[in-house]
Protein backbone atom coordinates (compact mmCIF):
# COMPACT_ATOMS: atom_id res chain seq x y z
CA UNK A 1 0.00 0.00 0.00
CA UNK A 2 1.28 3.38 -0.59
CA UNK A 3 1.32 6.03 1.43
CA UNK A 4 -0.75 9.26 0.78
CA UNK A 5 1.45 12.41 -0.28
CA UNK A 6 3.27 13.68 3.00
CA UNK A 7 3.02 17.46 3.70
CA UNK A 8 4.99 19.81 5.84
CA UNK A 9 1.84 21.65 7.23
CA UNK A 10 -1.84 21.17 6.46
CA UNK A 11 -2.60 22.94 3.35
CA UNK A 12 -5.49 25.99 3.34
CA UNK A 13 -7.40 27.05 0.26
CA UNK A 14 -8.82 31.15 -0.50
CA UNK A 15 -12.16 31.11 -1.62
CA UNK A 16 -14.39 34.55 -2.55
CA UNK A 17 -18.34 34.08 -3.19
CA UNK A 18 -19.96 37.38 -4.22
CA UNK A 19 -23.83 37.88 -5.35
CA UNK A 20 -25.96 40.74 -6.22
CA UNK A 21 -28.85 41.69 -4.14
CA UNK A 22 -31.95 43.87 -4.74
CA UNK A 23 -33.70 44.60 -1.74
CA UNK A 24 -37.81 45.15 -1.28
CA UNK A 25 -38.21 47.82 0.99
CA UNK A 26 -41.60 47.33 1.60
CA UNK A 27 -44.47 50.36 2.01
CA UNK A 28 -42.98 51.21 5.96
CA UNK A 29 -38.99 51.47 5.40
CA UNK A 30 -39.91 52.32 1.92
CA UNK A 31 -41.65 55.72 3.15
CA UNK A 32 -39.06 56.87 5.57
CA UNK A 33 -36.45 56.41 2.67
CA UNK A 34 -38.57 58.46 0.42
CA UNK A 35 -38.80 61.07 3.15
CA UNK A 36 -35.00 61.03 3.17
CA UNK A 37 -34.85 61.23 -0.33
CA UNK A 38 -37.67 63.66 -1.64
CA UNK A 39 -38.50 65.75 1.56
CA UNK A 40 -34.85 66.05 3.94
CA UNK A 41 -37.85 65.00 6.49
CA UNK A 42 -37.19 62.19 9.05
CA UNK A 43 -40.27 60.39 9.73
CA UNK A 44 -41.37 57.46 12.36
CA UNK A 45 -44.08 55.89 13.39
CA UNK A 46 -46.14 55.93 16.56
CA UNK A 47 -45.99 52.57 18.27
CA UNK A 48 -48.40 51.42 21.23
CA UNK A 49 -46.09 51.39 24.66
CA UNK A 50 -42.89 52.42 22.86
CA UNK A 51 -43.44 56.32 21.87
CA UNK A 52 -42.09 57.22 18.48
CA UNK A 53 -39.90 54.69 16.87
CA UNK A 54 -37.14 55.98 14.02
CA UNK A 55 -36.29 54.14 11.36
CA UNK A 56 -40.31 52.83 11.73
CA UNK A 57 -40.66 49.36 10.73
CA UNK A 58 -44.52 48.70 10.47
CA UNK A 59 -45.36 47.31 13.64
CA UNK A 60 -44.36 46.78 17.40
CA UNK A 61 -41.28 44.65 18.07
CA UNK A 62 -42.19 44.33 21.95
CA UNK A 63 -45.76 42.24 20.54
CA UNK A 64 -45.87 41.78 16.73
CA UNK A 65 -48.94 44.43 16.46
CA UNK A 66 -49.11 47.31 14.28
CA UNK A 67 -47.65 50.35 14.29
CA UNK A 68 -50.06 53.46 14.83
CA UNK A 69 -49.77 57.13 13.24
CA UNK A 70 -46.98 58.78 11.35
CA UNK A 71 -44.69 61.33 13.25
CA UNK A 72 -42.62 63.64 11.63
CA UNK A 73 -39.06 64.08 13.85
CA UNK A 74 -36.49 66.53 13.81
CA UNK A 75 -33.41 66.20 12.09
CA UNK A 76 -31.59 67.52 14.90
CA UNK A 77 -30.52 65.34 18.36
CA UNK A 78 -28.61 64.48 20.68
CA UNK A 79 -25.58 61.57 21.02
CA UNK A 80 -26.75 58.78 23.56
CA UNK A 81 -23.57 56.59 22.75
CA UNK A 82 -20.25 57.64 20.58
CA UNK A 83 -18.04 54.56 19.27
CA UNK A 84 -14.67 56.51 17.81
CA UNK A 85 -12.92 54.65 14.92
CA UNK A 86 -9.53 55.66 14.76
CA UNK A 87 -8.52 53.34 11.84
CA UNK A 88 -11.20 53.21 9.20
CA UNK A 89 -11.21 49.84 7.13
CA UNK A 90 -11.75 51.21 2.78
CA UNK A 91 -14.63 49.87 1.68
CA UNK A 92 -16.38 48.61 4.68
CA UNK A 93 -16.69 51.08 6.99
CA UNK A 94 -18.98 54.35 6.03
CA UNK A 95 -15.72 57.17 6.80
CA UNK A 96 -12.42 56.80 4.96
CA UNK A 97 -11.16 58.79 7.53
CA UNK A 98 -11.56 58.61 11.33
CA UNK A 99 -15.48 58.61 12.18
CA UNK A 100 -17.27 58.36 15.07
CA UNK A 101 -19.98 55.90 15.21
CA UNK A 102 -23.32 57.25 17.20
CA UNK A 103 -26.77 56.59 18.38
CA UNK A 104 -28.74 59.55 18.02
CA UNK A 105 -31.96 60.12 20.06
CA UNK A 106 -33.87 62.72 17.41
CA UNK A 107 -35.77 65.59 18.71
CA UNK A 108 -39.44 63.82 18.56
CA UNK A 109 -38.39 60.58 18.94
CA UNK A 110 -38.19 57.83 21.74
CA UNK A 111 -35.72 55.42 19.68
CA UNK A 112 -31.99 56.37 18.86
CA UNK A 113 -31.02 56.06 15.52
CA UNK A 114 -27.57 54.18 14.31
CA UNK A 115 -25.43 57.09 12.13
CA UNK A 116 -22.42 58.70 12.29
CA UNK A 117 -20.49 61.96 12.93
CA UNK A 118 -17.67 62.68 10.99
CA UNK A 119 -16.01 66.20 11.75
CA UNK A 120 -14.90 67.16 15.16
CA UNK A 121 -14.44 63.77 16.63
CA UNK A 122 -13.02 65.20 19.95
CA UNK A 123 -16.68 67.10 20.32
CA UNK A 124 -18.63 63.73 19.75
CA UNK A 125 -19.64 62.79 23.16
CA UNK A 126 -22.74 61.77 24.63
CA UNK A 127 -24.84 63.99 25.39
CA UNK A 128 -24.27 66.01 22.99
CA UNK A 129 -26.30 68.16 20.46
CA UNK A 130 -25.85 67.52 16.60
CA UNK A 131 -27.35 68.35 13.59
CA UNK A 132 -27.91 66.01 10.46
CA UNK A 133 -25.82 66.60 7.32
CA UNK A 134 -28.28 65.99 4.25
CA UNK A 135 -26.68 65.60 0.92
CA UNK A 136 -26.98 67.40 -1.51
CA UNK A 137 -30.35 66.95 -4.08
CA UNK A 138 -28.92 64.98 -6.66
CA UNK A 139 -27.15 63.01 -4.10
CA UNK A 140 -29.74 61.61 -2.03
CA UNK A 141 -31.26 57.78 -3.60
CA UNK A 142 -33.27 56.62 -0.58
CA UNK A 143 -30.58 55.16 1.61
CA UNK A 144 -29.85 56.28 5.23
CA UNK A 145 -26.53 57.95 4.20
CA UNK A 146 -29.02 60.72 2.35
CA UNK A 147 -28.38 62.28 6.29
CA UNK A 148 -24.50 61.86 5.61
CA UNK A 149 -23.72 62.81 8.92
CA UNK A 150 -24.29 63.95 11.88
CA UNK A 151 -22.55 66.99 13.07
CA UNK A 152 -21.94 68.16 16.46
CA UNK A 153 -23.94 71.74 17.09
CA UNK A 154 -23.22 72.40 20.70
CA UNK B 1 -44.59 11.06 20.27
CA UNK B 2 -45.06 11.90 24.18
CA UNK B 3 -48.52 13.48 23.73
CA UNK B 4 -50.91 14.15 20.82
CA UNK B 5 -50.05 17.21 18.74
CA UNK B 6 -52.00 19.37 15.91
CA UNK B 7 -52.26 21.72 13.54
CA UNK B 8 -54.81 24.09 14.18
CA UNK B 9 -54.01 26.91 11.80
CA UNK B 10 -52.07 27.26 8.48
CA UNK B 11 -51.55 30.75 6.66
CA UNK B 12 -49.51 31.19 2.99
CA UNK B 13 -48.63 34.05 0.89
CA UNK B 14 -49.65 34.04 -2.35
CA UNK B 15 -46.52 32.82 -4.16
CA UNK B 16 -45.25 34.67 -7.16
CA UNK B 17 -41.68 35.82 -8.88
CA UNK B 18 -41.49 39.22 -7.02
CA UNK B 19 -42.95 40.60 -4.10
CA UNK B 20 -41.95 44.09 -4.31
CA UNK B 21 -44.74 45.38 -2.00
CA UNK B 22 -43.46 44.11 0.73
CA UNK B 23 -40.05 43.84 2.59
CA UNK B 24 -39.01 39.98 3.99
CA UNK B 25 -40.40 40.99 7.35
CA UNK B 26 -43.72 41.92 5.25
CA UNK B 27 -44.04 38.79 4.19
CA UNK B 28 -43.47 36.56 6.72
CA UNK B 29 -46.03 38.45 8.46
CA UNK B 30 -48.52 38.39 5.79
CA UNK B 31 -48.36 34.37 6.79
CA UNK B 32 -48.27 34.52 10.49
CA UNK B 33 -51.15 36.82 10.53
CA UNK B 34 -53.05 34.45 8.75
CA UNK B 35 -52.25 31.23 10.67
CA UNK B 36 -53.06 33.08 14.11
CA UNK B 37 -56.45 34.39 12.29
CA UNK B 38 -56.62 30.53 11.04
CA UNK B 39 -56.34 29.24 14.38
CA UNK B 40 -58.55 31.90 16.34
CA UNK B 41 -55.41 32.56 18.27
CA UNK B 42 -53.06 35.95 19.23
CA UNK B 43 -49.39 36.01 19.49
CA UNK B 44 -49.59 36.17 23.09
CA UNK B 45 -51.01 32.59 23.01
CA UNK B 46 -47.99 31.47 21.21
CA UNK B 47 -45.57 29.82 23.59
CA UNK B 48 -42.35 29.52 20.78
CA UNK B 49 -41.34 30.50 17.38
CA UNK B 50 -39.24 28.57 15.15
CA UNK B 51 -38.40 29.76 12.26
CA UNK B 52 -36.60 28.29 8.66
CA UNK B 53 -35.27 29.22 5.39
CA UNK B 54 -32.86 28.33 2.99
CA UNK B 55 -29.39 29.42 2.75
CA UNK B 56 -28.89 33.08 3.96
CA UNK B 57 -26.88 33.70 1.17
CA UNK B 58 -29.95 33.45 -1.18
CA UNK B 59 -31.45 36.74 -0.11
CA UNK B 60 -27.39 37.83 1.40
CA UNK B 61 -29.74 39.05 5.00
CA UNK B 62 -27.81 36.89 7.30
CA UNK B 63 -29.71 35.65 10.46
CA UNK B 64 -33.12 35.87 9.88
CA UNK B 65 -33.89 34.80 13.27
CA UNK B 66 -32.30 37.64 14.41
CA UNK B 67 -33.81 40.67 12.36
CA UNK B 68 -37.64 38.94 12.08
CA UNK B 69 -37.50 38.56 15.92
CA UNK B 70 -39.80 41.19 16.72
CA UNK B 71 -41.99 40.71 13.26
CA UNK B 72 -42.68 37.05 14.63
CA UNK B 73 -43.82 38.25 17.79
CA UNK B 74 -40.36 36.47 19.00
CA UNK B 75 -39.50 39.22 21.48
CA UNK B 76 -39.33 37.41 24.64
CA UNK B 77 -39.90 33.92 23.72
CA UNK B 78 -37.52 31.21 22.79
CA UNK B 79 -36.56 31.40 19.06
CA UNK B 80 -35.18 28.89 17.00
CA UNK B 81 -33.97 28.90 13.78
CA UNK B 82 -33.91 25.71 11.58
CA UNK B 83 -31.90 24.77 8.49
CA UNK B 84 -31.66 21.55 6.26
CA UNK B 85 -31.21 22.80 2.57
CA UNK B 86 -34.72 22.53 0.73
CA UNK B 87 -36.20 20.52 3.05
CA UNK B 88 -35.68 22.93 5.97
CA UNK B 89 -39.63 24.53 5.94
CA UNK B 90 -40.67 20.25 6.75
CA UNK B 91 -38.02 20.06 9.37
CA UNK B 92 -38.65 23.37 11.22
CA UNK B 93 -42.38 22.54 11.30
CA UNK B 94 -41.06 19.08 12.69
CA UNK B 95 -38.93 21.11 15.38
CA UNK B 96 -41.66 22.63 16.38
CA UNK B 97 -44.04 19.15 16.69
CA UNK B 98 -41.38 17.78 18.78
CA UNK B 99 -41.61 20.87 20.99
CA UNK B 100 -44.70 20.29 21.75
CA UNK B 101 -44.57 16.73 21.59
CA UNK B 102 -42.36 16.74 24.22
CA UNK B 103 -44.76 18.70 26.66
CA UNK B 104 -42.16 21.78 26.46
CA UNK B 105 -44.49 24.31 25.06
CA UNK B 106 -48.57 24.24 24.20
CA UNK B 107 -48.47 26.14 21.14
CA UNK B 108 -45.58 27.09 18.61
CA UNK B 109 -45.77 29.00 15.83
CA UNK B 110 -43.44 27.35 13.05
CA UNK B 111 -42.56 29.85 9.66
CA UNK B 112 -40.69 29.59 6.86
CA UNK B 113 -40.09 32.05 3.69
CA UNK B 114 -37.99 32.79 0.75
CA UNK B 115 -37.85 35.93 -1.11
CA UNK B 116 -35.79 34.69 -3.76
CA UNK B 117 -36.28 37.55 -5.94
CA UNK B 118 -33.87 39.52 -3.67
CA UNK B 119 -30.73 37.66 -4.98
CA UNK B 120 -29.44 34.57 -7.20
CA UNK B 121 -31.09 31.51 -5.57
CA UNK B 122 -29.55 29.53 -8.38
CA UNK B 123 -25.65 29.84 -7.66
CA UNK B 124 -26.38 31.14 -4.45
CA UNK B 125 -27.93 27.81 -3.57
CA UNK B 126 -25.29 26.07 -5.43
CA UNK B 127 -21.55 27.70 -4.60
CA UNK B 128 -18.07 26.25 -4.65
CA UNK B 129 -17.57 24.11 -1.47
CA UNK B 130 -13.74 24.14 -0.22
CA UNK B 131 -11.43 20.73 -0.07
CA UNK B 132 -14.88 18.97 -2.74
CA UNK B 133 -14.60 18.47 -6.44
CA UNK B 134 -16.84 21.75 -7.81
CA UNK B 135 -19.79 20.97 -8.89
CA UNK B 136 -21.05 24.59 -9.07
CA UNK B 137 -23.58 23.06 -11.35
CA UNK B 138 -26.98 24.71 -9.81
CA UNK B 139 -30.02 22.52 -9.00
CA UNK B 140 -31.35 21.57 -11.96
CA UNK B 141 -27.84 20.45 -13.68
CA UNK B 142 -27.32 18.37 -10.30
CA UNK B 143 -30.19 16.69 -10.51
CA UNK B 144 -30.48 15.87 -14.14
CA UNK B 145 -28.21 13.21 -14.45
CA UNK B 146 -30.26 11.36 -11.46
CA UNK B 147 -33.16 11.92 -13.31
CA UNK B 148 -31.50 9.90 -16.52
CA UNK B 149 -30.05 7.41 -14.26
CA UNK B 150 -34.02 6.55 -13.06
CA UNK B 151 -34.85 6.42 -16.70
CA UNK B 152 -31.50 4.34 -17.73
CA UNK B 153 -33.49 1.85 -15.04
CA UNK B 154 -36.51 2.22 -15.44
CA UNK B 155 -36.69 2.32 -19.06
CA UNK B 156 -39.52 4.85 -18.52
CA UNK B 157 -40.98 6.63 -21.51
CA UNK B 158 -39.79 10.19 -22.40
CA UNK B 159 -43.47 11.70 -22.05
CA UNK B 160 -43.57 10.50 -18.09
CA UNK B 161 -41.68 13.91 -17.02
CA UNK B 162 -43.91 15.98 -19.12
CA UNK B 163 -47.12 14.36 -18.13
CA UNK B 164 -46.00 14.86 -14.70
CA UNK B 165 -46.08 18.80 -15.05
CA UNK B 166 -49.19 18.35 -16.84
CA UNK B 167 -50.72 17.18 -14.31
CA UNK B 168 -49.24 19.73 -11.54
CA UNK B 169 -49.99 22.79 -13.65
CA UNK B 170 -53.71 21.55 -13.70
CA UNK B 171 -53.84 21.24 -9.95
CA UNK B 172 -52.51 24.84 -9.68
CA UNK B 173 -55.56 25.94 -11.47
CA UNK B 174 -57.51 25.33 -8.61
CA UNK B 175 -54.68 26.97 -5.83
CA UNK B 176 -55.05 30.65 -5.48
CA UNK B 177 -51.77 30.88 -3.76
CA UNK B 178 -50.01 29.18 -6.79
CA UNK B 179 -47.24 31.07 -8.70
CA UNK B 180 -47.95 29.45 -12.18
CA UNK B 181 -51.45 28.93 -12.48
CA UNK B 182 -51.43 28.58 -16.23
CA UNK B 183 -52.11 24.86 -17.41
CA UNK B 184 -49.90 23.29 -20.02
CA UNK B 185 -50.79 20.55 -22.94
CA UNK B 186 -47.93 17.41 -23.20
CA UNK B 187 -46.85 19.48 -25.91
CA UNK B 188 -46.68 23.07 -24.52
CA UNK B 189 -43.74 20.93 -22.04
CA UNK B 190 -42.50 18.97 -24.29
CA UNK B 191 -42.01 22.41 -26.99
CA UNK B 192 -40.07 24.30 -24.13
CA UNK B 193 -35.82 24.64 -24.47
CA UNK B 194 -34.28 21.67 -23.07
CA UNK B 195 -32.17 23.00 -20.27
CA UNK B 196 -30.55 19.66 -18.73
CA UNK B 197 -31.07 16.50 -20.63
CA UNK B 198 -33.85 15.35 -19.55
CA UNK B 199 -35.50 18.31 -17.97
CA UNK B 200 -36.70 21.07 -20.26
CA UNK B 201 -37.16 24.76 -19.22
CA UNK B 202 -41.38 23.59 -18.46
CA UNK B 203 -40.30 20.72 -16.14
CA UNK B 204 -38.14 23.52 -13.69
CA UNK B 205 -39.77 24.63 -10.71
CA UNK B 206 -39.89 28.29 -10.89
CA UNK B 207 -38.28 30.76 -8.97
CA UNK B 208 -40.41 32.31 -6.25
CA UNK B 209 -40.91 34.71 -3.35
CA UNK B 210 -43.68 33.17 -0.69
CA UNK B 211 -44.06 32.24 2.97
CA UNK B 212 -45.74 29.51 5.02
CA UNK B 213 -46.77 29.44 8.94
CA UNK B 214 -48.24 27.08 10.69
CA UNK B 215 -49.91 26.86 14.64
CA UNK B 216 -48.56 23.20 16.05
CA UNK B 217 -50.54 22.98 19.08
CA UNK B 218 -50.44 20.46 22.06
CA UNK B 219 -53.70 18.13 21.21
CA UNK B 220 -55.63 19.05 24.71
CA UNK B 221 -55.66 22.65 23.23
CA UNK B 222 -56.54 22.21 19.85
CA UNK B 223 -59.32 20.33 20.73
CA UNK B 224 -60.65 23.80 22.53
CA UNK B 225 -60.13 25.39 19.17
CA UNK B 226 -62.60 26.56 16.82
CA UNK B 227 -61.79 24.46 13.87
CA UNK B 228 -61.49 21.32 13.65
CA UNK B 229 -57.54 20.40 13.49
CA UNK B 230 -55.10 18.18 11.31
CA UNK B 231 -53.51 15.60 14.06
CA UNK B 232 -50.07 14.54 13.31
CA UNK B 233 -49.78 10.88 13.84
CA UNK B 234 -45.87 11.11 12.96
CA UNK B 235 -43.19 13.51 11.72
CA UNK B 236 -39.44 12.15 10.97
CA UNK B 237 -36.43 13.20 9.45
CA UNK B 238 -33.23 11.81 7.96
CA UNK B 239 -30.09 12.70 6.65
CA UNK B 240 -27.35 11.00 4.56
CA UNK B 241 -23.97 11.86 3.70
CA UNK B 242 -23.03 13.00 0.47
CA UNK B 243 -20.19 11.05 -0.70
CA UNK B 244 -20.41 7.56 1.27
CA UNK B 245 -19.40 5.15 -0.84
CA UNK B 246 -22.47 3.03 -2.78
CA UNK B 247 -24.85 6.16 -2.03
CA UNK B 248 -27.83 5.31 -4.02
CA UNK B 249 -28.95 8.96 -5.41
CA UNK B 250 -31.87 7.83 -7.27
CA UNK B 251 -33.68 6.52 -4.22
CA UNK B 252 -31.67 7.40 -1.38
CA UNK B 253 -31.60 5.24 1.98
CA UNK B 254 -32.37 8.24 4.27
CA UNK B 255 -35.75 8.46 2.41
CA UNK B 256 -36.94 5.05 2.27
CA UNK B 257 -36.57 4.64 6.07
CA UNK B 258 -37.98 8.32 6.73
CA UNK B 259 -41.10 7.11 4.99
CA UNK B 260 -40.81 3.95 7.01
CA UNK B 261 -40.54 5.62 10.43
CA UNK B 262 -43.53 7.82 9.50
CA UNK B 263 -45.75 4.87 8.31
CA UNK B 264 -45.32 2.70 10.94
CA UNK B 265 -45.46 5.05 13.87
CA UNK B 266 -48.80 6.47 11.89
CA UNK B 267 -50.13 2.62 11.52
CA UNK B 268 -49.99 2.77 7.98
CA UNK B 269 -48.83 -0.88 5.99
CA UNK B 270 -49.72 -0.26 3.08
CA UNK B 271 -49.10 3.34 1.86
CA UNK B 272 -50.59 3.07 -1.82
CA UNK B 273 -53.97 2.01 -0.50
CA UNK B 274 -54.32 3.66 3.22
CA UNK B 275 -53.07 6.85 2.09
CA UNK B 276 -55.47 9.42 0.30
CA UNK B 277 -53.11 12.16 -1.19
CA UNK B 278 -49.88 13.11 -0.70
CA UNK B 279 -47.52 16.63 -1.38
CA UNK B 280 -44.45 15.35 -2.49
CA UNK B 281 -41.14 17.50 -2.99
CA UNK B 282 -41.03 17.55 -6.79
CA UNK B 283 -39.15 20.64 -7.79
CA UNK B 284 -38.08 18.55 -11.64
CA UNK B 285 -40.69 16.62 -13.04
CA UNK B 286 -38.81 12.91 -13.26
CA UNK B 287 -38.32 13.67 -9.39
CA UNK B 288 -42.57 12.20 -9.23
CA UNK B 289 -41.92 9.07 -10.45
CA UNK B 290 -39.01 8.32 -8.31
CA UNK B 291 -40.39 9.54 -4.90
CA UNK B 292 -43.19 7.21 -5.30
CA UNK B 293 -40.59 4.39 -5.75
CA UNK B 294 -38.23 5.67 -2.75
CA UNK B 295 -41.79 6.40 -0.53
CA UNK B 296 -42.98 2.90 -1.23
CA UNK B 297 -46.10 4.13 -2.61
CA UNK B 298 -44.70 1.86 -6.09
CA UNK B 299 -42.65 -1.03 -6.30
CA UNK B 300 -39.19 -0.53 -7.91
CA UNK B 301 -39.59 0.29 -11.61
CA UNK B 302 -43.12 0.71 -11.11
CA UNK B 303 -43.65 4.50 -9.71
CA UNK B 304 -43.83 5.90 -13.89
CA UNK B 305 -46.32 3.58 -14.46
CA UNK B 306 -48.68 4.95 -12.28
CA UNK B 307 -48.18 8.40 -13.44
CA UNK B 308 -48.64 6.93 -16.81
CA UNK B 309 -51.99 5.20 -15.88
CA UNK B 310 -53.42 8.56 -14.49
CA UNK B 311 -53.42 7.41 -10.85
CA UNK B 312 -51.88 10.41 -9.16
CA UNK B 313 -54.29 12.99 -11.09
CA UNK B 314 -56.48 15.33 -9.35
CA UNK B 315 -59.24 12.73 -8.65
CA UNK B 316 -57.35 9.45 -9.10
CA UNK B 317 -56.39 7.01 -6.63
CA UNK B 318 -53.69 8.81 -4.91
CA UNK B 319 -53.69 12.49 -5.99
CA UNK B 320 -50.02 13.29 -5.76
CA UNK B 321 -49.24 17.12 -4.94
CA UNK B 322 -53.19 18.81 -5.68
CA UNK B 323 -51.58 22.06 -4.53
CA UNK B 324 -49.68 21.84 -7.92
CA UNK B 325 -46.44 21.11 -5.73
CA UNK B 326 -43.16 22.51 -6.13
CA UNK B 327 -43.26 22.40 -9.75
CA UNK B 328 -45.82 25.42 -9.67
CA UNK B 329 -44.51 27.44 -6.46
CA UNK B 330 -41.18 26.98 -4.91
CA UNK B 331 -40.11 29.86 -2.20
CA UNK B 332 -37.07 27.04 -1.46
CA UNK B 333 -36.84 27.39 1.92
CA UNK B 334 -40.77 27.43 2.31
CA UNK B 335 -41.46 24.69 0.20
CA UNK B 336 -41.05 22.06 2.18
CA UNK B 337 -43.45 23.60 5.06
CA UNK B 338 -45.93 24.12 2.22
CA UNK B 339 -46.09 20.08 1.66
CA UNK B 340 -47.00 19.77 4.95
CA UNK B 341 -49.11 22.70 5.32
CA UNK B 342 -50.89 21.42 2.33
CA UNK B 343 -51.57 18.14 3.58
CA UNK B 344 -52.68 19.21 6.82
CA UNK B 345 -55.29 21.97 4.97
CA UNK B 346 -56.18 18.21 2.89
CA UNK B 347 -57.02 16.31 5.85
CA UNK B 348 -59.01 19.55 7.96
CA UNK B 349 -60.96 19.85 4.89
CA UNK B 350 -59.67 22.88 4.20
CA UNK B 351 -58.06 23.00 0.78
CA UNK B 352 -60.62 24.91 -1.25
CA UNK B 353 -61.05 24.34 -4.62
CA UNK B 354 -58.13 21.82 -4.79
CA UNK B 355 -59.79 19.95 -1.81
CA UNK B 356 -59.28 16.14 -2.33
CA UNK B 357 -62.67 14.36 -1.68
CA UNK B 358 -62.84 12.87 1.83
CA UNK B 359 -59.42 12.76 2.47
CA UNK B 360 -58.78 11.39 5.95
CA UNK B 361 -54.82 10.53 6.17
CA UNK B 362 -52.16 12.37 4.23
CA UNK B 363 -48.20 12.45 4.22
CA UNK B 364 -46.26 15.82 3.47
CA UNK B 365 -42.61 15.19 2.28
CA UNK B 366 -39.65 17.36 1.45
CA UNK B 367 -36.07 17.00 0.57
CA UNK B 368 -32.81 18.75 0.03
CA UNK B 369 -29.00 19.30 -0.25
CA UNK B 370 -28.11 16.83 -2.49
CA UNK B 371 -31.00 14.74 -2.21
CA UNK B 372 -29.80 14.23 1.37
CA UNK B 373 -32.11 15.57 3.57
CA UNK B 374 -35.77 14.42 3.82
CA UNK B 375 -38.82 15.44 6.21
CA UNK B 376 -42.09 14.07 6.33
CA UNK B 377 -45.13 13.75 8.60
CA UNK B 378 -48.30 11.93 8.54
CA UNK B 379 -51.51 13.99 9.59
CA UNK B 380 -54.87 12.41 9.66
CA UNK B 381 -58.64 14.19 10.32
CA UNK B 382 -58.67 11.59 13.44
CA UNK B 383 -56.97 12.12 16.43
Amino acid sequence: MTQAAPTAAPLSQRQKMEFPYKHSTGPTIGRFYAGLKEQKKIWGQRVAGQGVVVPPLGYSEIDASEAGEWVEVSDRGTLTAVALVHHPIADLHPSAKPFAFVLVKLDGADTALAHIVSDNLDTAKVGARVQAVWAADDKRSGTLRDIESFRVVG
Amino acid sequence: MKRPVAVVGVGQTHHTTRRSDVNIAGLVREAVDLALRDAGLEHKDIDAVIIGKAPDMLEGVCQPEQFLAGALGAHMKPLLRVHTAGSVGASTALTAVTHVASGLYERVLTVAFEKQSEGNAMWALSPNMPFVAPLVAGAGGFFAPYCRAYIARTGAPAHIGPLTVVNARDNATRNEHAHLREPMSLEDVMNTPMLWEPLRFGETCPSSDGAIAMIISSGDLAKKGPRKPAWVKSGYSYAEAMWVPGRDQVSPKAGQVCAKHVYDKAGITDPWNQIDTAEIYVPFSWFEAMWLENLGFRGVGEGWKAIDRGDTKFGAHLPINPSGGVLCSNPIGASGMIRLGEAALQVMGRAGAHQVEGAKTALGHAYGGGAQYFAMWIVSSQE
